[in-house]
């Protein structure tokens, strides 16, 4: 009897298990054919923009407009380059309908790969022309800059670096420095700005001089912040909004921004950018985000709320860091930023 | 089992065979470049970086396992669940682990200031990381593997020799097949991971294809890079075949005598077990102390948890059926075992952001385009990313189970299904449990395949913790990982606490 009755446990639990599973997997087909049906307004956003500063916004969209915003976020460490993969991949069949991102070189990648569809913001006017594509497929809005962050326990002001040349000076020894890894994000970008900025050949030899230093290669430019923020190291390249955070923490650092003299290069400033995808399923939902994201007032909040550093806009009264940026245009660094990409890969692709 | 029968289950384990692989298909439509298969002379360093890292993390990781499962299964609380309380921390991402200890080194450093002058970087500090990390693997497979032991065997040989050399002659060359397939299993995760190498600045690799993904944008590109790491991964399988085949040992037994081994022996137990409690202990004291207001983090992650458990509840949903067929298959009838094994559990080493992206471009252009931005779309991903691993731990399963009483059940049965449901299921229910819980951990905490793939509104837990970590919300991602053990561990416990209740019950 006992055995009889154990033998039924048993069966009854392998059916359990398998009804459970078929559970699940028929769960998934639901999930799977029940999507679309809405009536609800909806908007699908990827975004590269961190989470912490895209998240309140879209909230605050949804409340304005009553549209519902389906996010879509990337990670730190894809430099934005997930994304524009799943759109690539997601050509056929467009599932988003705007592409906001946190700089402007993946967004040139979806333009030349056709997957971007034109609309020139009413609410653009005011930006120059070198922020804005000629045909309207993106347009720049606000930034960051790249900065060095500067530890002020380890360095006294007069000790801080005034410009790149000093990095590769003598006034500094390599263990000093941490750049992120130069192959991707804002530090690539960089270094194909410093190249459209002072030529091929000078860029290639600042990077190698770097190399040679032995400066301290590191995951991203959050470690960068850190190990500055920390001592690790003097001083950290970042950007603008990894150093505030630091600051913000009462680290005992500083911001220092690199060639602001007469007649030197300027400082990067990478912008976000904004585009509409070809075949969007909701383009009247996506022009109006758009819209809401390109207006003044919303530029004027987000450097308020530290989201934005600098206003692209001239004669902006929106506030934010006083930096001068580089007198090259987003196109000319995108055109560098493969010879770039090549001598990075040369230089610091070895193995260790 | 009749010719149709096994022509059918021949049918089915193909179709998911090519569920493992179809998401790769996908990218050729892309076209790329072959020649990156075959590494230039920079590549080749890079490769041999990370074999020799995969190695020495693979065998300190297999020894240090080893004693710790020793100590645990000759301990008072070898018959008690909270003997599985070694894998705390194995359900935290291995990056966020590792930068637990970085954290934990720059709390140090404010109060001895030369800490921070140390600089953490190089081959031995990313070693240690990845031991630490997958500790809780190479234990568990280890202490699975002790449980099994045959004990009539020990202690005939007990009765003539001391308990080291009985260790020496019986123990570990029973544990062999074992060790070899947990060393398998971590010099694959060691080889195809690049987060912690980039962490220490040891360049791998892994971060090469990465950072020409990073670069290209073209993910075939990174399949043809990744051919070499495919090939290392292949040359382990091959070793942790002759591992799996020979893991014909009885069920678990109830251990009823301690093995009383000498100082030679008990020293690297204590030893080991001193680092497996390190490896628990200061990550998660640096977690608590890095965390913020716990409510708050668990009200920021509930939405995104459930997403995790719905995306991970369907890939076990599908990956459970796909690797049972597989490994029954290929444990019972395949003609070319060896050859099927090898094709199964090859793609191991296919990095999981290529496995998304192929699986985006084959839906995205099929008529199955409607699933695209569905919750089935990351389960797909992980059930055909873990699929290889889900196959191998049921197939070393499968080897204990008895074929004749399975023979017998279908002879005798009453009706078709029967024999499943009453015999193999109920037989095989542990390990299938077991199996479920794998595949549901690895893909609460999976990252790459993911993130191609969750539909838009629904984020994951694991990426919304690497989020928030680059905005330096360090208490909110602390915060974050606690409730991710916390529920992982929650589940196991349920698990094993029920596996206790059958047990008294007089159950498997």
């Amino acid at each position: 009897m006992m055995k009889e009755s154990q033998q039924k446990r048993r069966t009854g639990t392998a059916k359990l298990m398998t009804a459970a599973l078929a559970a699940c997997m028929g769960c998934g087909l639901l999930a799977g054919c029940g999507s679309g049906d809405s009536e609800e307004r909806e908007l699908v956003v990827y975004t590269a923009v961190d989470q912490i500063y895209s998240e309140p916004i879209f909230e605050a969209f949804e409340e304005q407009t009553g549209i519902k915003v389906q996010a879509v976020y990337d990670l730190e460490s894809n430099k934005t380059t997930g994304l524009t993969n799943r759109l690539i991949a997601e050509r056929e069949n467009p599932v988003c309908d705007v592409f906001w991102n946190n700089e402007f070189v993946q967004t040139m990648v979806l333009q030349d790969e056709g997957l971007l569809e034109a609309y020139v913001s009413p609410l653009a006017e005011d930006i120059p022309d070198a922020f804005k594509d000629s045909d309207g497929y993106w347009t720049a809005f606000g930034g960051r800059a790249r900065v060095m962050l500067v530890n002020t326990d380890l360095l006294s002001p007069e000790e801080y670096p005034s410009s790149i040349y000093d990095l590769i000076s003598d006034r500094y020894s390599g263990d000093m420095i941490a750049i992120a890894y130069p192959m991707f994000g804002t530090t690539r970008t960089q270094v194909a700005a410093v190249y459209a900025a002072v030529g091929e050949e000078e860029g290639r030899s600042i990077l190698q001089a770097l190399s040679d230093k032995g400066v301290q290669v590191v995951d991203g430019n959050s470690v960068t912040r850190d190990m500055a923020a920390a001592g690790q190291v003097a001083m950290g390249y970042t950007d603008t909004d990894d150093a505030k955070g630091a600051i913000a923490d009462g680290s005992p650092v500083e911001m220092v921004f690199l060639d602001q003299g007469e007649g030197e290069m300027g400082n990067l400033i990478t912008p976000n950018t904004v585009a509409m995808i070809n075949g969007a399923p909701h383009s009247e939902e996506a022009k109006e985000f758009i819209d809401y994201l390109l207006d003044p007032a919303m530029e004027e909040r987000l450097i308020q709320d530290d989201f934005f550093d600098v206003s692209l806009r001239e004669d902006s009264t929106a506030g934010g860091l006083d930096v001068k940026g580089m007198s090259v245009n987003l196109r000319e660094i995108y055109e560098q930023l493969e010879t770039a990409s090549e001598d990075i890969q040369e230089i610091f692709g070895d193995a260790s | 089992m009749s010719d149709t029968r096994k022509r059918i289950l021949c049918a089915l384990t193909a179709l998911a065979l090519l569920f493992g692989v179809l998401p790769l298909a996908g990218l050729f439509g892309q076209g790329g470049d072959p020649t990156l298969a075959l590494p230039n002379a920079r590549r080749l360093g890079l490769l041999m970086n990370s074999v020799k890292l995969g190695l020495i993390t693979a065998l300190l990781c297999t020894a240090a396992g080893l004693f710790t499962a020793l100590f645990i299964h000759n301990s008072r609380f070898r018959d008690r669940p909270i003997r599985f309380g070694f894998l705390l921390m194995a359900f935290v991402p291995s990056y966020i682990y590792a930068l637990t200890w970085m954290n934990l080194l720059r709390e140090a450093g404010s109060i001895w200031p030369a800490l921070l002058r140390i600089r953490a970087s190089g081959l031995i500090f990313c070693t240690l990381t990845e031991v630490f990390a997958w500790l809780p693997l190479s234990t568990a497979v280890a202490l699975l593997g002790l449980e099994r032991e045959n004990r009539q065997q020990l202690d005939a040989a007990r009765i003539f020799s001391d308990d080291d050399t009985v260790f020496w002659a019986i123990q570990l060359p029973g544990l062999v097949p074992y060790l070899m397939s947990g060393m398998g299993i971590i010099f694959v995760l060691s080889i195809t991971d690049f987060s912690i190498p980039s962490l220490f600045q040891y360049n791998v690799y892994a971060m090469e294809i990465f950072s020409d993904f990073s670069i290209t944008g073209r993910a075939v590109n990174s399949f043809w890079l990744a051919v070499p790491l495919l090939a290392a991964a292949i040359v382990l399988v091959f070793l942790m075949q002759a591992g799996v085949g020979r893991m014909n040992t009885p069920a678990p037994q109830r251990q009823e005598v301690v093995m009383n081994y000498s100082l030679s022996l008990k020293i690297p137990q204590w030893i080991c077990v001193l680092v497996t409690v390190m490896q628990m202990v200061f990550p998660l004291l640096s977690l608590l102390l890095g965390m913020g207001d716990f409510a708050e983090s668990v009200r920021l992650s509930v939405e995104e948890f459930l997403n995790s458990c719905e995306f991970a509840l369907i890939a076990v949903a599908i990956c459970l059926p796909a690797a049972l067929i597989c490994a029954i298959y290929v444990n019972w009838f395949a003609r070319h075992p060896k050859l099927l094994r090898l094709l199964l559990v090859a793609p191991l080493a296919v990095p999981g952001n290529l496995i998304g992206i192929g699986l985006v471009t084959l839906i995205n252009g099929s008529v199955l385009h409607e699933i695209a931005g569905t919750s089935l779309m990351p389960a797909l991903g992980c059930a055909a990313h873990f699929l290889p691993l889900c196959t191998l731990f049921l197939s070393g399963s499968l080897q204990q189970l008895d074929r004749a009483q399975i023979r017998a059940a279908l002879l005798f049965q009453n009706r078709r299904g029967e024999a499943l449901f009453r015999v193999l299921i109920p037989m095989f229910l542990p390990a299938l449990v077991s199996g479920g819980l794998l595949v549901f951990v690895l893909s609460i905490a999976e990252v790459g395949t993911i993130l191609p793939l969750a539909p838009p509104g629904k984020e994951p837990l694991s990426v919304k913790i690497y989020n928030y970590l680059h905005y330096g919300a360090s208490d909110a991602v602390s915060g974050f990982c606690l409730v991710l053990i916390l529920v992982c561990m929650g589940i196991t416990v349920v698990i094993l606490r029920i596996g206790m209740r059958r047990k008294a019950q007089g159950g498997e």
